[in-house]
């Protein structure tokens, strides 16, 4: 059983938090606001292809709108494969910081 | 999200690109936007970019995202669709059996199994793999360093903002043959005034300065510039500020700005360094700013320090006096010869308004780019043509041999073209094959040339402008890959016509072999070779027109003697030595300790140094004959020397007397003058006893001629040079003080000693340009001797590669006759008549060559003119020498497959069969 790599996993929760509205940029809103990173679009796309391909991801196609160009978007969910890898691995990391929050100063 | 189908991922559905039209589940609302709503927000040339990058499957969608995005940042979002698109690989296990192989598959296949049959075929033959793979390593490196040459010193852009406007200023006096000459600044602050072609002027002095307050007194080489020369070449400080108009002023508080090396090895790259202070030439500067890393003057040598152009009092009253450098930045739209028509008007009213200093003296606008490479572009296109040939003669050399090899493989090219192979596809074989070597050979090239260009770069680094510029990158690999690839085809492409053109009944009837090889691959053999002759002909009368040129040079008589001599100076700075009796007095006193020196012979002090560099040119006017017009009789180098220069140099003294020290400074004025100054003056005439003023009015008084000495060669070796003057030390001081020293001893080892001697006079004076007087002369002609060793090198590959090329299709004439041979034996041909027949098939082969070689050779010497000296472009010596030296070569190269022939046993021949 495969787990997902950091970012990957990131992808996989921010996809959860959005719900019904997991597309490519409420997904890359999403993670810049939360990791305060910097995010293109073609790799928040990588990320999702590779989760698409082992399995993790499920897709529909939403009908295109005005603000899209006429463009259909294509919103994600999880597979429950998907969903018991970050569980795991969201599992895996609580036991591991387990008993460290003074050290890495996590509330 | 109300209407969704959904989709699963693994449903292998193609959403490729189709129109949202085409979607059974469109929302009535929202129906698709028109074009226009598609152009509203990604700018054209993003989405033409993002078209091409992001794969298929999600760029409906990602486009649509980045539509809806506020304010993207398109250059990361290419960068993005670039990552995506190199890592794009989602597996879904989509059935892949009903993929139909691509358009173009069948090719790249093809291509692969050749590349890998041609890596197989070298490896099986190691010994043409070796020579051919060695030939084009040599060619293809030879080339790329040539090349990164040319490319760093005039292909690419000089490191100025907008270059191509910045003109260099001069003025020029064509009565006298001066086309650049330095400007008077009263005539430059009229140019500035009265141009309309330019937006920015600036003036400069390049000079050396003396800094104290490092470890040991240092001579620096500064530039001292006006206001605008640093915006003009863009120097922009990356710390303070540069030069401004301010720190012009006389009254202003001394100023310098420090170049980025000279920041980093005297401060440390100190950050406070803005605070600090510096000692040059005595007087203590403020530091007020730092020069970026990449910034450096308009020279090959660079520079230490950068300090305002102060103007002195003295520069108001004399138009006359010509010693400012000047920079221009052209307005816009203005070209070079717009500027020089101005300038030309300008100069045409100063004349008339000032014609005592202003008579003849015009002014000459030069593009930066002609005043840096001016005389290097000529040279490096040569350089680049020659090792453009041999590269040509080494691609005839390999044509030749894959030629004689396939000739081995017709067999087997025979078979694959009777199973069904067309012609194009054994053609695409072969050249597979040839590109394959030239591309490997090219890769080992490259590395050759990387190693060869370092060593070239830290051995010779003032040999050409700059050189700072020259690299290997991406231009110079492209071009380097570009000339491999049209390598790979040129020597394979006609072997490859040649074999695929063949009937191959007719190979497969002949078991793949012939009498005499195929008639038309016969004559495309000597034709190469009669071609590769007669290159190596063209390069190497080249090269022996360069070799006896520089023998010529290297013969020239100076006119002074350099052997076991030392040279060094020791400017002393005017905030220092500003009264004549202190430089007096430092020279005398400099004097006396370094003769006292064991080891040294005798020590004189001058101005100037021939050959050295500086120079320093005064008119003069001749008594009893003032011109009507004020304007001088003549100008002639001005030495001003102590008591035993002209006998430490060894310059003869041929009339009259030598400067002696009974000639101090309240003495008679006296001068000694060089023979070529008589000759031409006072032609018939004994010139001692006549009287010459410097400065065209009676104030200043007659100078007797006392001597007269022979000519030396002040500028550079071999062209002509202007007369000498020499006069006391004593009775003209200056600051420009050069010492040079006859040793008893090696002349380098004398330097600590010189060194504390001056230190004990002057604590704060440096000593500048140590060298011995052979180095010095040896230095000034090292271009000539580069070109010569470089294009020596290109001739002596071209003869060993024709040589080779020679060789070879004599050898394999003789292995395809061996029988034949063997019957003209049997039937009582003699030894000597076999060698006669093997020669008789080379000779016209070489004629011819020699003959085309001599012909291009004629035709092409002339470019070499500016380069020669002392040879004529058609030096009957070199033009028969080559074709002497070269058929003597070449028969020694027939003459062992020939005499291979004449030992052929004719029984054994024949009983092969």
């Amino acid at each position: 059983m495969a787990y997902p790599g950091e970012f990957e996993l990131l992808v996989l929760l921010a996809i959860l938090r959005l719900g019904e509205d997991a597309y490519g940029v409420t997904l890359r809103r999403e993670l810049e606001k939360e990791t305060s990173r910097t995010l293109s679009l073609g790799s928040v796309y990588k990320t999702l292809g590779r989760l698409e391909g082992k399995g993790y991801l499920r897709t529909r196609i939403a009908p295109p709108t005005r603000e899209r160009g006429g463009r259909r978007k294509k919103l994600y969910d999880l597979t429950p494969t998907g969903l018991e890898a970050a569980q795991r691995s969201v599992a895996d990391l609580r036991r591991m910081t387990h008993g460290l929050e003074p050290e890495l100063e996590l509330p | 999200m109300s209407a969704q189908s959904p989709e699963s991922s693994s449903s292998g559905r193609s959403t490729s690109g189709s129109r949202p039209s085409g979607c059974p589940l469109s929302d009535p609302d929202s129906s698709p936007a028109t074009s226009d709503g598609d152009s509203r927000r990604i700018p054209a040339p993003v989405r033409l970019a993002l078209r091409v990058l992001v794969p298929e499957e999600p760029r409906e969608f990602l486009l649509g995202d980045l539509q809806e995005s506020s304010r993207p940042s398109w250059p990361r979002e290419i960068w993005g669709a670039l990552a995506l698109r190199l890592t794009w690989r989602v597996r879904r296990g989509r059935n892949r059996r009903g993929k139909s192989p691509r358009k173009g598959d069948g090719m790249v296949h093809e291509l692969f199994f050749d590349l890998r049959y041609g890596l197989r075929l070298m490896l099986r033959s190691p010994g043409f793999t070796l020579v051919a793979l060695v030939t084009m390593a040599l060619g293809i490196g030879a080339n790329t360093a040539i090349f990164s040459i040319m490319n760093g010193v005039i292909l690419s852009p000089l490191p100025y903002p907008e270059s191509g406007r910045i003109v260099r200023l001069w003025e020029n006096n064509l009565a006298r043959g001066w086309g650049t000459f330095s400007i008077a600044p009263l005539n430059f602050w009229d140019w500035q005034e009265r141009n309309r072609s330019m937006e920015l002027m600036a003036a400069y002095r390049t000079t050396t300065v003396n800094y104290t307050g490092g470890d040991r007194p240092e001579s620096l080489s500064a530039y001292r510039v006006s206001e605008d020369y640093l915006t003009i070449l863009g120097g922009e400080p990356i710390r303070g500020r540069g030069i401004t108009a301010e720190d012009l002023d006389p009254d202003a508080e001394p100023v310098v700005v420090l170049t980025y090396g000279f920041w980093q090895r005297a401060f440390g790259g100190s950050p406070d360094v803005l605070e600090r202070t510096m000692v040059v030439d005595g007087i203590v500067h403020t530091v007020v700013g730092v020069l970026p890393q990449e910034w450096h003057p308009v020279s090959r040598r660079g520079t230490d320090v950068v300090l305002p152009l102060t103007p002195q009092p003295n520069w108001y009253l004399f138009r006359g006096s010509h010693f400012l450098h000047a920079l221009g930045r052209l307005a816009p739209g203005v070209t070079v010869e717009q500027a020089q028509s101005d300038f030309t008007s300008i100069a045409a009213t100063l004349e008339a308004e000032y014609p005592d200093t202003n008579a003849d003296w015009g002014a000459t606008v030069q593009s930066l780019e002609d005043v840096i490479l001016g005389s290097t572009r000529p040279q490096l296109i040569i350089f680049m043509a020659s090792v453009g040939l041999v590269l040509l003669i080494a691609c005839a050399n390999l044509a030749n041999m894959t030629l004689a090899r396939a000739t081995v493989r017709s067999r087997e090219l025979a078979i694959r073209t009777a199973v069904g192979a067309g012609r194009s596809r054994v053609v695409r074989q072969l050249l597979a094959e040839s590109i394959l070597l030239a591309t490997i050979g090219g890769a080992v090239g490259v590395a050759l040339a990387y190693v060869a260009l370092d060593a070239f770069v830290a051995g010779w680094p003032i040999l050409l402008p700059r050189m700072q510029d020259i690299e290997i990158n991406a231009t110079v690999l492209l071009f380097s890959l570009g000339l491999s690839l049209a390598s790979g085809v040129l020597f394979g492409l006609a072997p490859a016509l040649s074999v695929a053109g063949r009937d191959l009944g007719e190979t497969l009837r002949q078991g793949g072999r012939s009498l005499a090889g195929d008639r038309s691959r016969r004559w495309m053999r000597t034709a190469l070779v009669s071609g590769e002759v007669g290159l190596a002909v063209v390069l190497l009368v080249g090269s022996g027109l360069l070799v006896r040129s520089f023998a010529a040079l290297q013969g020239e008589d100076p006119g002074f003697h350099t052997d076991d001599r030392l040279v060094l100076s020791t400017p002393l700075p005017r905030s220092k030595y500003s009264a004549p009796e202190e430089r007096r007095a430092f020279g005398d006193a400099a004097l006396a300790r370094l003769e006292a020196l064991p080891g040294v012979e005798s020590v004189a002090l001058s101005s100037l140094i021939p050959i050295e560099g500086s120079d320093e040119i005064w008119g003069f006017w001749l008594e009893g004959r003032l011109s009507s017009d004020g304007q001088e009789d003549g100008s002639a180098l001005f030495y001003r020397v102590s008591p035993g220069y002209l006998e430490t140099m060894g310059i003869p003294l041929l009339a009259g007397r030598s400067i002696t020290s009974e000639d101090r400074e309240d003495g008679r004025p006296v001068v000694v003058v060089s023979s070529s100054l008589a000759e031409q003056h006072f032609p018939g005439e004994d010139p001692v006893g006549r009287r010459i003023r410097f400065g065209g009015d009676d104030d200043d008084p007659p100078v007797e001629i006392v001597g007269v000495v022979g000519d030396v060669q002040h500028y550079v070796l071999g062209r002509s040079s202007i007369p000498q003057l020499y006069v006391p030390f004593a009775q003209r001081p200056t600051g420009n003080v050069h010492f040079i020293i006859k040793a008893a001893v090696p002349p380098l080892s004398l330097v600590e000693e010189v060194r504390q001697a001056i230190e004990s006079v002057d604590a704060d004076q440096p000593l500048v340009g140590v060298q011995a007087a052979d180095a010095m002369i040896s230095d000034s002609i090292s271009m000539p001797r580069f070109r010569t060793i470089l294009m020596s090198g290109f001739g002596l590959t071209a003869l060993l590669l024709a040589v080779v090329g020679l060789y070879g299709v004599m050898a394999y004439t003789v292995s395809q006759r061996t029988k034949e041979i063997g019957v003209r034996m049997a039937l009582g041909a003699t030894r000597v008549s076999v060698l006669g027949l093997v020669l008789r098939e080379g000779v016209p082969l070489v004629g011819v060559g020699l003959v085309l070689g001599l012909g291009g050779a004629l035709a092409l010497s002339r470019i070499l003119e500016s380069m020669l000296f002392g040879v004529g472009t058609r030096d009957p010596g070199v033009f028969a020498a080559v074709p002497v030296v070269l058929a003597a070569v070449a028969v020694t190269a027939m003459l062992v497959p020939a005499r291979r022939a004449a030992r052929v046993d004719p029984v054994r021949t024949l009983g092969e069969e």
